[in-house]
């Protein structure tokens, strides 16, 4: 009889609460202030409230490291010794941490079979792909059908938001392939998203939040064209009216709007973003759990 | 040899140092670096081979040598186009009353030049045409001594000329800095080779600037603007008809109130040349004392920053860089507008506005320099859309024009470009968002005229353009902009407001202040766009 774990990080930006809740096991990537000290690990809203306040004028950008190796071995042993016969083991795209290679290793030597997946996102969508395969797990799929769901969801989860300032992005040379942002002298509102290939990308430039929101709503129907009706999940790094105002345009704009919640984006992400981030994450419905919590 | 041999070697001299001018320019750097100096000789020589070649047939030595030194000083230029026609004027004093041309006579005529050149300039300066001059007769001097035949001394004096002016860097540290050779002094030597060929029926080598300039050093020109001599703003030069004109004190004068004075020729005709910043109190003076025609005022400052422009574009250009699928290019006036579109991705922006539109060759010179598969431009005025359709039609890649009627519209196009997109795509993306941009342009009336709906607009008033349809009229920029922006926001939500040159930082900083103050719902974006004569475009979509 299988038994499957399903482990994920914190830079999906759910509480440790939260990811107990659907029965998800997490490690920890570390957010490390430039006096060495760190930032606390779980994600609840207070300690994500606390981070926001430090890093919307910080001088230095506070730098983050993967989990450590032993946490990865030391998770996947006791998972092990808990009864466990498979771990379905789902991270932070590789195009921006060393996460998915470390697990990688401590998979080859744990005593049971670990699929790492790559998931090619981060932070809500990463919520939204591993919080999927909680539930076709709960929903009664084996072993090598999770990993198949799995390895067919990656490119199909993402987030696009509004960046409200660059001045991180910039700062922490993470612009990727939205390199040229940095030069634009105009005051614009940039619309990021992460490629399939787990790369953040830009795909478009607003001249303001309101210009932004259509952007937003045009990419939202765009995505339903390729992918099919969604589920959707709204992000922010504090910025409500944002997200309120990209609802009622979606709504307005007759979007059949299957929202699961709506999300702070958590340290890991918001270091680069800074607040006043808004937009969505999204991934594809799934008849199987249709209607779940 | 006869004179009507001579007349044609100076024609053949004069042609090759016209086709030659730009290399000339080039190397422009010294006393000041506004890039003109294979212009003025060559203008200088132009005006010389017109009067010999208006001589009658037959003409005598005599006859030749005063067009030579007339044509010369009427056709002088600049500062080496003075020197120049000294030159000149003085080889033909050491020439009159020469039946034949002996090693001897040339050596007399360059002696005799090197003195009226010399006294021409009254703070003569190592590592220039003079120098370059003073060795070319030193080295006829010595043939002399040496019993050297005519060929072999006019070969000396040739081979001597290049050498010379490979020597300038040592002289004058100011052309060593810029990897350069005095421009003067190879414009010289180009002549007095080309020359000499022409005499001798002999094709010398003839150096070219790149021989001995060094290309990594050459952007290093912006360096010179320190440079003590050019100070000065604008380069005068004029022809004085006086009889009564003291050379001496009015030398004096002309040192007084600028640098690189000369004041050459003699009663009646003189040709005058200063570098000041008060060019009407050199008329002035001038005009008290006889007839002043023939007046050249440019200034050099902004030539100075034209020459270096254009080499650094030059420059960027000459890299062989990666061709691009597709590249962009605009039409702008003002360097902040140019910046913001660069910053874009605009990949070239050619300057032109309402008052210099770019010619169809213009916008197809870019569409050569910007090595790509296609190309989109932006003409950014109305009057340009039809110059650029020319272009698009004529250009030998897919190129494409967005109809654009003013900068800030084509920021928004630029905004929704995908800079490694394909052709087609972009042009519908670009076009489709003009519809959403409104533009309003501020500027000061000219003439008398009325506004769209009947009011008069008089001489100076402030005016207001909507979208190409002059709707405001006041009495202020601040005013305009604020009824302007009344009239096009139609429940609109961003704003981009450029301030042109002549816009005070002060004035533009409070005109925003007001404009977030009236207009809380608009995201206000305040840029300094340095347009000339509209002290404020804006969009607002």
């Amino acid at each position: 009889m299988e038994k499957i774990a399903i482990v994920t990080d914190n830079s999906c930006d759910a509480s440790d609460a939260e990811l107990a809740e659907l029965g998800v096991e997490c490690v920890h990537l570390r957010v490390i202030r430039p006096d060495g000290t760190h930032f606390p690990e779980d994600n609840t809203p207070d300690n994500i409230e606390a981070f926001y306040d430090y890093v919307v004028d910080c001088d230095e950008l506070p730098s983050t490291s993967m989990p450590p190796l032993l946490d990865f071995a030391q998770l996947y042993t006791d998972l092990a010794l808990d009864g466990y016969t498979h771990v379905i083991s789902m991270h932070i795209s590789s195009r921006m941490s060393g996460t998915v290679h470390t697990a990688r290793m401590a998979a080859e030597s744990a005593p049971i079979p670990v699929e790492v997946i790559d998931t090619r996102c981060n932070t809500v969508a990463q919520y939204l792909f591993v919080r999927r395969i909680a539930q076709l797990r709960a929903y009664g799929l084996g072993f090598d059908e999770l990993v198949e769901a799995a390895h067919d969801l990656v490119g199909k989860t993402s987030v696009c938001f509004m960046l409200d300032k660059l001045r991180n992005l910039i700062k922490g040379g993470r612009t990727g392939k939205a390199t040229g942002l940095a030069a634009t002298l105009l005051k614009i509102k940039p619309l990021l998203t992460v490629d399939p290939e787990g790369e953040v990308e830009t795909f478009g430039k607003a001249k303001s939040p309101k210009r932004a929101v259509i952007k937003l709503v045009e990419r939202y129907k765009e995505l339903e064209e390729s992918f099919g009706p969604l589920e959707c999940c709204f992000a922010h790094t504090r910025n409500m009216g944002g997200v309120d105002d990209l609802r009622n345009a979606m709504i307005e704009a007759g979007i059949n709007l299957l929202e699961v919640g709506v999300r702070m984006v958590g340290p890991v992400i918001t270091t680069h973003v800074s607040t006043g981030c808004f937009g969505f994450a999204y991934i594809p419905q799934d008849e199987r759990v249709l209607g779940l919590a | 040899m006869n004179i009507d041999d001579i007349r044609t070697c100076i024609a053949t001299a004069s042609a090759e140092l016209s086709a030659r001018k730009e290399e000339i320019n080039r190397l422009n750097v010294f006393p000041v670096p506004d890039g003109d100096t294979g212009t003025n000789m060559s203008l200088t020589m132009e005006s010389v081979a017109r009067e010999v070649a208006a001589l009658p047939a037959g003409a005598d030595g005599a006859a030749l040598r005063k067009a030579v030194t007339h044509g010369s000083l009427m056709g002088a230029r600049g500062n080496s186009g003075v020197i120049t026609s000294q030159i000149l004027r003085g080889l033909c004093e050491g020439l009159a009353d020469v039946t034949d041309y002996s090693t001897e006579t040339v050596a007399h005529a360059l002696a005799r030049a090197v003195e009226v050149a010399f006294q021409a300039v009254r703070k003569p300066v190592k590592g220039t045409i003079l120098t370059v001059l003073e060795d070319c007769a030193n080295v006829a001097q010595r043939a002399c001594e040496d019993g050297l035949d005519v060929t072999s001394t006019l070969h000396a004096i040739s081979d001597e000329a290049l050498a010379s002016v490979k020597r300038t860097p040592e002289l004058l540290p100011v052309l060593k800095e810029n990897g350069v050779v005095d421009s003067g002094g190879f414009g010289l030597a180009v002549l007095i080779q080309s020359f000499i060929a022409a005499l001798t029926g002999e094709q010398a080598h003839l150096a070219s600037a790149e021989d001995f300039t060094h290309a990594e050093a050459k952007v290093a020109i912006e360096h010179v603007r320190d440079w003590a001599g050019s100070d000065y703003m604008y380069c005068t030069e004029f022809l004085l008809h006086s009889d009564e004109v003291d050379p001496v004190e009015a030398l004096e004068f002309l040192a007084s109130i600028g640098d690189c004075e000369l004041l050459v020729g003699a009663h009646p005709d003189f040709k005058v040349h200063v570098h000041t910043d008060t060019p009407g109190t050199v008329l002035t003076y001038m005009t008290d004392r006889g007839q002043v025609s023939e007046v050249f005022i440019h200034n050099m400052v902004l030539e100075s920053e034209e020459r270096a422009d254009g080499i650094a574009a030059d420059e960027a250009a000459a890299k062989p860089a990666e061709r691009k699928p597709i590249a962009f290019i605009a039409v702008a006036a003002g360097e902040g507008m140019a910046n913001i579109l660069r910053s874009l991705g605009v990949d070239y922006v050619v300057s032109g506005g309402q008052t210099m539109n770019p010619s169809t060759k213009d916008l197809l010179d870019a569409i050569d320099q910007v090595n790509a598969d296609s190309v989109i431009l932006l003409p950014n005025n109305k009057n340009i859309i039809m110059a650029a359709n020319a272009a698009a039609d004529n250009a030998a890649i897919p190129c494409r024009v967005i109809p654009t009627t003013s900068v800030p519209a084509s920021f928004s196009a630029m905004l929704v470009a995908d800079l490694e997109g394909d052709l087609e795509d972009n042009v519908e993306a670009m076009t489709e968002v003009l519809d959403e941009v409104k533009c309003g342009e501020v500027t000061t009336a000219i003439k008398d005229s009325k506004t769209s709906d009947g009011r008069e607009i008089r001489p100076d008033d402030v005016i207001g353009i909507a979208d190409g349809s002059l709707d405001v009229v006041g009495q202020s920029v601040e005013e305009v902009t604020l009824a302007l922006i009344d009239k096009l926001n139609d429940d609109l939500d961003s704003l981009t407001l450029l301030a042109g040159a002549d816009l005070s930082q002060e004035d533009f900083e409070s005109l925003v202040e007001q404009v977030e103050e009236l207009h809380p719902d608009l995201e206000v974006d305040a840029q300094r766009g340095e347009q000339p004569l509209y002290p404020i475009v804006f969009s607002i979509e």
